[in-house]
């Protein structure tokens, strides 16, 4: 009885001071309970009325469903086949514009969705399946290549030299011995991409004309179509499903991505490493810029639509107006997930990590029917408001900070601490002097990753903006819709610019 | 080690986004007095000059916002209905009333402003060229004569599409219009999420050229495509019409229920009534608005129409569920 008492107190001990501790993170738990797992739980709430049991088993969630996953297992395939070798090319052998080539084929990677799909419409102007698979690869061919690339640099390079002796076909041979410590990059690389290639809403709307039906593009349809939400809380909680099941697959291993390429561990071109080589110039070559010098190529044959400023009647408002929502909008969204991102890193705290990481792999489609359903109308009627959109998106932008921000932090917090503590600095000076500076490069990363997704946001913006609310990647898809050669040619242009700022912020970032 | 600074700092930061919030949130009703919005589908029309008309003559400044076709217009109203995004609204017609006043979405009544007949028309060029008989009834278009000549409005999303949709339900009754739709789909039909997509970009018979001799529009249509040699390139298929009425009306919550009332009346004057066939070719609802006499040689009024009497409101969800099972 006594020593159950005793336990008791111990255990109240503990978890007051658990609360104390806790306390101060209660702001950001508030902020990541109310704006995402609040909503969240509304939509899958509103799923689950009387009929969902016949919602959820019919056949035409079944192959909504298996159509996300096999297009998006199909792209995966065809991104790791081509991924492989070039991360070998561009990671392990130096020859002349080979770091800049690693920088420019991961930009499509933060390209806004919309501009993808415009690009690839170029190309296949009647979009289908085909084009959709093109464009998922477009986008997640170089950022495929830098995680097992990074990784790749990283391994042993007496292991390369063994494998050079060997002469011809060094490359497989290199891949074959160090198939183990690139396996569980290889295994991210895969998962997360085929996270992305479901969770691919604007490219599936555009491409997919109609007629290709993804998860997300079904949550649209229903809520905005036909109205039907029950039908679109089903739908989003199947895409739940799917992302919960890769993040579980995937765990560890989270943040890699981002981290920086050592540039050691490089070498010399050789006549063996010809054919993988032109390989994977080729391969960067018709997937990379092929799309974008098509691009390029119709806007310029088509001057008119460089006229931007001129006042649109389709749109009912120019396109620098939706260019100011979205810098306002970038603005707010930076401005939270860095005060927000840095603190839960500086936290070290794995309940805030847990929670705030989650969200990077839930479908903004999702969360933007979320804050649709919560925030129209009761307590908090968000949705009026120009904030919903920056808030929505900053979501999503929170778990990238982290991921960019956690690993360089993580490696400096063991080294400098026991310095810090023993120099008398308290926990702000010792983050603004000392951590701070260390952190540098990963902060601009940071800025810089979040900046250009903000700005490029499809998903949620599309549930949130109305009106004159727009933000350029919405606006791009209202002139999509529009008839008239002019609204086409417009969106051409405005499509090749904003490659342009998305690429400059890249390689302002990168190099 | 503490780091209250920082914590302080991201308190401070949090407050004070939160209380900007509720400003902009709160305070956003306080926006100009003299600003009213007339929300509508894509295919209005309201010339720069009526719109300074409009704001001379009342004092309000106008701004127009224009949602995608009328059932996505509706659906966005419904979805925003407690913060309305516009004061006005302008374009819901026939099909969609019922679904606007079971929502509440109107103060007072919805006013109708204009009506039309939506019907198919054919490239009569294109049939001449093809040495091909074009179709005389909706019936026809399953024919493997026809096949993929036809392109239509999603009725999902598009006023005009749900139309045809209604004619199918009313021409051939339950099941049978679903077959018949089925029949539709294996003769190549495209479907188009609004009917300027489709009038615009895939008719061949428009200034767009497509691919399509065969298109979903109005009866009123081909007194548009007058070519040089005084005949109309385009004409309407007579037998499987809709006869739709568009209505305009003051949103429920409106931040400017006067301004809005002004709009509407602006709809129903003589100035704005007489535009009507020639920008929306839709005809007026006052008895002293002009129409053209064009339509009279080329827009002849349908012989056959259907549809009219069913229950919207009731029956839509369902029609929409079958169709998008077949199409979806």
């Amino acid at each position: 009885m006594l020593r159950g008492r005793r336990y008791l107190a111990n255990v109240m001990a503990g978890f007051y001071s658990k609360l104390h501790a806790h306390l101060w993170s209660l702001p950001a738990l508030f902020f990541i309970g109310l704006f995402c797992y609040f909503p969240l739980a509304r939509v899958i709430s509103l799923g689950f009325g009387h009929h969902w049991l016949g919602l959820f088993w019919n056949k035409q969630s079944l192959s909504i469903s298996w159509f996300t996953i096999w297009q998006a297992a199909l792209s995966t395939t065809i991104v790791l086949a081509l991924a492989i070798p070039s991360a070998y090319v561009f990671y392990r052998v130096k020859f002349a514009g080979s770091r800049f080539l690693s920088a420019a084929i991961t930009v499509p990677f933060v390209l806004p969705s919309i501009v993808v799909a415009i690009a690839i419409k170029t190309l296949w102007s009647n979009g289908g399946i085909f084009a959709v698979i093109m464009a998922n690869v477009f986008m997640n061919y170089g950022f495929a290549t830098r995680v097992i690339g990074v990784r790749w640099q990283a391994t042993d390079s007496g292991v390369e030299e063994a494998a050079q002796l060997d002469g011809a076909n060094g490359w497989q041979r290199y891949f074959w011995i160090s198939a183990r410590e690139l396996a569980p990059a290889i295994k991210n690389s895969a998962l997360l991409v085929f996270l992305y290639c479901t969770t691919n809403f604007g490219l599936m709307l555009v491409l997919g004309g109609g007629g290709l039906h993804s998860l997300e593009t079904s949550i649209y349809s229903a809520t905005s179509q036909i109205l039907d939400l029950p039908r679109a809380a089903i739908y989003a909680f199947l895409q739940c499903l799917i992302s919960l099941g890769v993040l579980m697959v995937l765990r560890s291993g989270f943040g890699q991505q981002f981290s920086f390429g050592y540039q050691r561990n490089r070498r010399a071109l050789s006549l063996s490493d010809a054919p993988v080589t032109i390989f994977a110039l080729l391969t960067s070559l018709l997937v990379v810029v092929l799309p974008i010098a098509s691009l390029i190529r119709h806007s310029i044959l088509a001057p008119a639509g460089w006229q931007l400023w001129r006042a649109n009647s389709s749109l009912s408002f120019g396109l620098g107006h939706a260019a100011m929502n979205s810098t306002r909008n970038a603005g707010i969204s930076l401005l939270i997930a860095l005060v927000i991102g840095l603190y839960v890193v500086n936290s070290n705290n794995s309940l805030l990590l847990g929670l705030f990481r989650f969200p990077s792999g839930i479908s903004n489609v999702a969360i933007g029917l979320g804050f649709l359903v919560t925030f129209s109308s009761g307590f908090f009627p968000l949705r009026s408001s120009w904030l919903v959109t920056p808030i929505a998106q900053s979501i999503v932008l929170i778990p990238l900070v982290i991921q960019i921000v956690a690993p360089a932090h993580n490696s400096l917090a063991h080294e400098y601490s026991d310095v810090a503590a023993s120099d008398g600095l308290d926990g702000w000076n010792f983050w603004w002097w000392i951590k701070r500076p260390l952190l540098r490069q990963s902060l601009v990363t940071a800025i810089g990753y979040v900046v250009v997704v903000s700005v490029g946001e499809f998903s949620a913006a599309n549930f949130l903006t109305y009106g004159d609310q727009a933000t350029l990647p919405t606006a791009l898809y209202q002139l999509l819709n529009k008839p008239g050669v002019i609204n086409y040619q417009m969106a051409l242009a405005a499509s090749v610019l904003l490659i342009a700022f998305t690429a400059t912020v890249m390689f302002l970032v990168e190099l | 080690m503490k780091s209250a600074r920082i914590r302080v700092l991201i308190a401070v930061t949090i407050a004070i986004a939160a209380i900007a919030g509720f400003i902009s949130i709160h305070g956003s009703g306080a926006s100009n007095k003299k600003d009213v919005t007339l929300i509508t589908h894509d295919s209005f029309v309201m010339s720069p000059a009526l719109v300074k008309e409009f704001d001379k003559s009342t004092g309000y400044t106008l701004h127009l916002l224009t949602a995608g076709d009328a059932g996505s217009m509706t659906n966005k109203l419904i979805l925003t209905r407690n913060a309305p995004i516009a004061d006005a609204v302008f374009g819901i017609d026939n099909t969609l009333s019922g679904e606007a006043s079971a929502n509440h979405l109107i103060a007072g009544s919805l006013t109708p402003t204009d009506f039309g007949d939506v019907c198919f028309n054919y490239d009569k060029l294109w049939f001449t060229n093809h040495h091909l008989t074009p179709p005389a009834s909706v019936a026809d278009l399953t024919k493997p004569a026809y096949k993929s000549l036809t392109v239509v409005e999603n009725p999902a999303t598009s006023s005009t599409g749900l139309s045809f949709l209604a004619v199918t339900v009313a021409k051939f009754g339950t099941p049978g219009w679903s077959n018949y739709w089925k029949q539709l789909k294996t003769n190549g039909v495209k479907v188009d999420d609004g009917w300027e997509a489709a009038y615009y970009t895939d008719f061949s018979g428009s200034s767009g050229k497509g691919a399509y001799p065969i298109v979903l529009s109005y009866a009123t249509s081909p007194a548009d495509e007058v070519r040089s040699n005084g005949q109309s390139q385009t004409a309407s298929i007579l037998d499987g019409c809709f006869k739709q009425t568009e209505y305009a009306g003051v949103l429920q919550g409106a931040k400017n229920p006067q301004g809005a009332r002004a709009v509407i009346n602006f709809l129903l004057s003589h100035t704005f009534q007489n535009t009507f066939p020639s920008t929306m070719y839709m005809y007026p609802i006052t008895n002293d608005g002009a129409v053209p006499h064009d339509w009279i040689t080329y827009a002849p009024n349908p012989t056959v129409t259907y549809g009219d009497n069913l229950d919207f409101n009731h029956d839509r969800a369902q029609w929409l569920a079958t169709w998008a099972a077949l199409f979806g």
